[in-house]
């Protein structure tokens, strides 16, 4: 712990460099967004928007790009977002738990299996699973499509993270409840997934970010307002021949805003449980 | 707090069930025919949509509208045509692409749009870059060719006729050292990785009178080893180093210099010919009016250089809906449509009676563009040519960044492709 | 107690394997649904010549693995990806610890800092690419701007447009973005160190460094781990950023080997050739991860 005088002024200046090299690029974001298209290739570059305006917010948001207007794209990817992380946190809570607790042979096989499914490029699975959705799903174009596609994406990790967290949660709470007459299903749902509560909530932020933040299977699979997300629709600001700074950074602010006011709420819990397994363990 | 957690996932899920019911309504208003049209956005062009409803109020056909980024379009495309889904019945495309979808016929034969006399309506050479094996895959839908835009403000404050753009490479130079300032550079231009690159330096070395490449019986033989392609690159080297050019040109893609240029950071660039309408927009350019289309500079007076970017609208095999992706596309070529878009934005109609009309004038400098599609480089259309364009492209950007020897460069580019060839 | 009248319930009550497979059995079908078939494709499809330009297809066994490598370009991006990676995880890591100590430490408005800390992590990566090709920019860049006004740089320099530079950029704006989430890791660990083992090091006279090297380093391994193998897995398979910062230029200076990937089997259409250069990616990403695996299995036995 850091107590000297001069090492607690050292600490300071550190954590403020710090803070700024982390904020200064998203700074520059917001500054851009703040001027018109004409001011953002002044030289010398503004340090301050010199006359700020929102009218990038305005147009972005309401005027059509791409035949949509923004706010839509920040819907769908919202809806998208959300039941990813429900169901990721659903499945891999029942699923962390099983691996954790219960002995099963095919336990640390099926962890492994989860893993390795992480390690091949997405890249070339697009054609099958586009065969998949399109030809005998016939989902192409919905959101319904994407919460999938995320679904499969992230569950491997969802269980894994969960898996780390259960594994800390001493036995002794569940025999006590099942020696007091709960079934292991009363156990799980009473003691077992209150205490949890830490590791799901990080569970839930990384799956939420990790969704809106995806761009290729989004690419691909969405065609329209009905299911484009964000980071798809920032990509419509580039045209063939020009791209649109002011609404791409306007866009940007936006879609930089959702994630980061979830993580704000959760960040405790995030980093608690990620660890978990390896701490005490 | 049982309860309330139940309570909390109950709205969770319902929440998003509201957004997926949204979705299944619309499915079910769409009992007429539906079309799925995908465009690269700009060729869409902003009103694509208006089109669209003309059309649907027409026939009663739908058109369910994709519009993206020309690259997302492109893969996209390549996925459902490689997996062979119908989820598209209109795709855009450019003539280089043809020749990548059509030997897998994942492009429908469309020659039944085009009899003798409506192949004539076209501008020259259009219908002829689709037609492959004397059948039809595309339908032109917007010509374009790359000209040269020229700051006529930034001429007259250098003391230069703005009514005299620099018709040779030595002009250029001499202007640009009299046109250079502390924040602006003469020159710019989009020498970016991949295609970029590569049309760019087509264009210059078409327009110091290079062949480029030839046909050999029914197999392309590049000849970009040629002293006229050397020149070219030399040229380009010399003009970066000089800083006539600007210097981060090599990182450019061809979004960028637009707004570059119309923002004042260069008087002179290249570009395709829709700009022309962008550049009276002062919501664009602070030198709205003031900015002039003129032909590329050749090596010698005489010598002017252009690469075509046509869009083109195919119609891929797997769709179910042809008849109908048919009409949709012969709508968007009648002479209303086109006109339409060449008055409201800027893109050059490729009905040729069009090239009479005034109003369309006022908007496109059609001599200028003439010019540019007579002295134009035409990409060949084989199926592998975004690899030669790749390989040339990164020979060119060797010489350009790394310093390497033009000759040694240009030579390993026409090795590697003319193998790739199976020469 | 078993017999034939034993009610499900009951019978789940006392067979933990039947329960457990139970519990598994939904994510185990969507694993199966969603990875199964294209996993398999893609690695049947590796062993072929597939390529829509061309109607047909032909078995090559092993010929497209085998030409990854007599492939120079190719050669060179495995290269490059490696270096890759590396330097982002060199810089995510110690950058990370060392702030993560910092922030360890009790100090005015911390929580306000630990949230600060966490926007890059949240920002898309495609603006995280385009924020970094302005700030570099060779006309509009803040950063040329900045070191001009400071006299370091004579000239506006186009980094993006010098391959010596180009890859390092990018590196940097990797590193941004992922630094964070190694701060928060740490920081976890560093938090769950007990009070205890901090007096006794310092009865023991130690001085501030050993302090750091004997009881906090330790307790930190597992997290440290952790992130690392998240972040190898994600840093070889790098795309997006290179493809918004530099399609892969200049002269080929910043195309690693999933960029290839992209190029081969999307923009030429070879789809087998493409295949085979995803998997040796994998096989290079499954070494890495056993040797983690490993390293992870011994540190944890303290």
């Amino acid at each position: 712990m850091v107590t000297r005088r001069s090492n607690r002024v050292f600490l300071y200046l550190f954590v403020l460099a710090v803070l700024l090299v982390t904020f200064f690029p998203f700074y520059w974001i917001i500054n851009m967004s703040l001027q018109s298209n004409i001011e953002l290739y002044d030289i010398p570059p503004h340090l301050f928007p010199p006359h700020p305006t929102i009218e990038n917010f305005r147009s972005v948001l309401f005027e059509e790009q791409g035949l949509m207007k923004f706010y839509q794209a920040v819907f769908n990817t919202l809806i998208v977002a959300v039941v990813t992380m429900t169901v990721c946190v659903a499945l891999g809570s029942i699923t962390g738990y099983a691996l954790a607790r219960l002995d099963w042979k095919w336990g640390m096989a099926f962890l492994f299996v989860l893993i390795g499914t992480q390690m091949v490029p997405p890249l070339v699975d697009l054609i099958p699973l586009y065969i998949i959705f399109s030809r005998w799903l016939k989902l192409v174009d919905t959101k319904l499509a994407l919460v999938i596609g995320y679904t499969g994406w992230l569950l491997p990790i969802s269980v894994w993270i969960l898996y780390g967290y259960f594994q800390t949660i001493p036995r002794d709470l569940e025999s006590a409840a099942r020696i007091d007459g709960c079934t292991r299903l009363q156990a799980l749902g009473r003691v077992v997934m209150p205490l949890s509560a830490p590791g799901i909530a990080a569970t839930a932020i990384y799956v939420f970010i990790s969704s809106t933040n995806e761009f290729l299977f989004a690419m691909i699979f969405s065609s329209t307002a009905r299911s484009k997300t964000i980071p798809v629709a920032l990509t419509d600001m580039i045209g063939k021949y020009q791209i649109r700074y002011g609404d791409m950074t306007a866009g940007a602010v936006i879609a930089a805003i959702l994630p980061v006011v979830l993580a704000l709420i959760f960040q405790k819990y995030l980093v608690q449980s990620l660890t978990a397994g390896g701490i005490k363990g | 707090m049982r309860k309330g957690t139940a309570l909390l996932l109950a709205v969770l899920l319902f929440l998003p069930l509201a957004g997926f019911a949204g979705g299944q309504k619309e499915k079910k208003a769409a009992e007429a025919e539906t079309i799925t049209a995908l465009f690269g956005i700009d060729a869409a062009g902003k009103h694509m949509g208006e089109r669209a409803a003309e059309f649907t109020a027409k026939t009663g056909i739908k058109v369910n509208l994709v519009e993206v980024e020309w690259d997302g379009m492109v893969n996209k495309q390549s996925v459902a045509l490689t997996a062979n889904e119908p989820t598209f019945d209109i795709v855009d495309c450019g003539s280089f692409m043809l020749p990548e979808y059509v030997p897998g016929g994942k492009y429908a034969d469309i020659s039944d749009m085009f009899s003798a006399a409506d192949k004539a309506k076209f501008m020259e050479g259009m219908i002829d870059a689709v037609t492959i094996g004397g059948k039809v895959y595309a339908a032109p839908l917007m010509a374009s060719w790359t000209i040269m835009f020229y700051n006529t403000e930034m001429f007259t404050k250098a003391g230069l006729d703005p009514n005299k753009p620099p018709v040779t490479w030595d002009e250029l130079v001499a202007y640009g050292k009299k046109l250079q300032t502390k924040d602006t550079y003469a020159y710019t231009d989009s020498l970016g990785p991949g295609e970029y690159v590569t049309t760019a330096y087509f264009r210059w070395a078409k327009s110091a009178g290079a062949k480029i490449s030839e046909w050999r019986g029914s197999k392309v033989y590049w000849l970009l080893d040629s002293p006229e392609c050397a020149q070219a690159l030399d040229f380009l080297k010399k003009m970066l180093k000089e800083g006539t050019m600007d210097p981060g040109a090599p990182t450019y893609v061809q979004q960028q210099i637009a707004d570059l240029f119309g923002k004042g950071h260069a008087s002179m660039f290249v570009n395709w010919d829709m700009m022309q309408l962008t550049f009276k927009n002062p919501e664009q350019t602070p030198f709205a009016g003031k900015i002039f289309a003129a032909n590329m500079p050749g090596a010698k007076a005489g010598l002017t250089g252009s690469i075509e970017g046509h869009e083109y609208l195919a119609v891929p095999s797997p769709s179910n809906h042809k008849e109908a992706a048919k009409k949709f596309i012969k709508f968007l070529q009648t002479s209303e449509v086109q006109k339409k878009r060449a008055v409201g934005e800027g893109m050059t109609p490729v009905l040729k009676d069009l090239f009479k009309d005034a109003d369309v004038k006022k908007v496109i400098n059609l001599d200028v563009v003439f010019k540019a599609a007579a002295n134009c480089y035409y990409r060949p259309a084989i199926a592998e040519y975004t690899q030669c364009s790749d390989i040339i492209s990164a020979e060119i950007q060797n010489a350009l960044v790394n310093n390497k020897d033009t000759k040694q460069a240009l030579k390993d580019a026409n090795d590697k492709c003319n193998k790739l060839l199976g020469w | 107690m078993r017999g034939p009248r034993m009610s499900i319930g009951s019978r789940l009550e006392h067979n933990e394997g039947l329960f457990a497979f139970l519990l598994v059995l939904p994510a185990l079908l969507i694993v199966i649904a969603l990875y199964a078939y294209p996993l398999v494709f893609s690695l049947v499809v590796s062993f072929f010549r597939s390529d829509i330009r061309y109607p047909g297809v032909e078995f090559r066994g092993l010929k497209n693995y085998i030409d990854i490598f007599r492939d120079p370009d190719l050669v060179a991006s495995f290269g490059r990806t490696i270096y890759f990676t590396v330097a982002s995880l060199a810089i995510e890591m110690v950058v990370g610890v060392v702030v993560a100590v910092a922030f360890n430490s009790r100090f005015i408005g911390r929580p306000v800092a630990r949230s600060i800390i966490l926007i890059p992590w949240a920002v898309p990566p495609v603006v995280n690419g385009i924020i970094w090709n302005w700030i570099v920019h060779p006309k509009i860049g803040i950063l040329n701007y900045l070191l001009t006004s400071v006299g370091i740089l004579s000239r506006y320099k186009p980094w993006l447009a010098d391959p010596s530079w180009a890859l390092n950029i990018i590196v940097v704006a990797d590193a941004w973005k992922w630094t964070p989430l190694v701060v928060l890791l740490v920081l976890a660990g560093l938090q769950a160190i007990p009070e205890e083992l901090y007096e006794a090091a310092r009865m023991d006279g130690a001085g501030a460094t050993k302090v750091f090297f004997r009881v906090t380093l330790p307790c930190v391994m597992w997290p440290i781990l952790v992130t690392l193998i998240l972040r190898t897995v994600e840093a070889v398979r790098v795309f997006d950023i290179i493809f918004v910062m530099t399609r892969g230029g200049p002269a080929n200076a910043t195309k690693v080997t999933t960029f290839y990937v992209w190029e081969i089997a999307f923009k030429y259409h070879q789809l087998g050739m493409g295949s085979a250069l995803a998997y040796t990616v994998t096989i290079l990403i499954i070494a890495l991860a056993v040797v983690y695996y490993r390293v992870m299995n011994r540190r944890v036995e303290f």
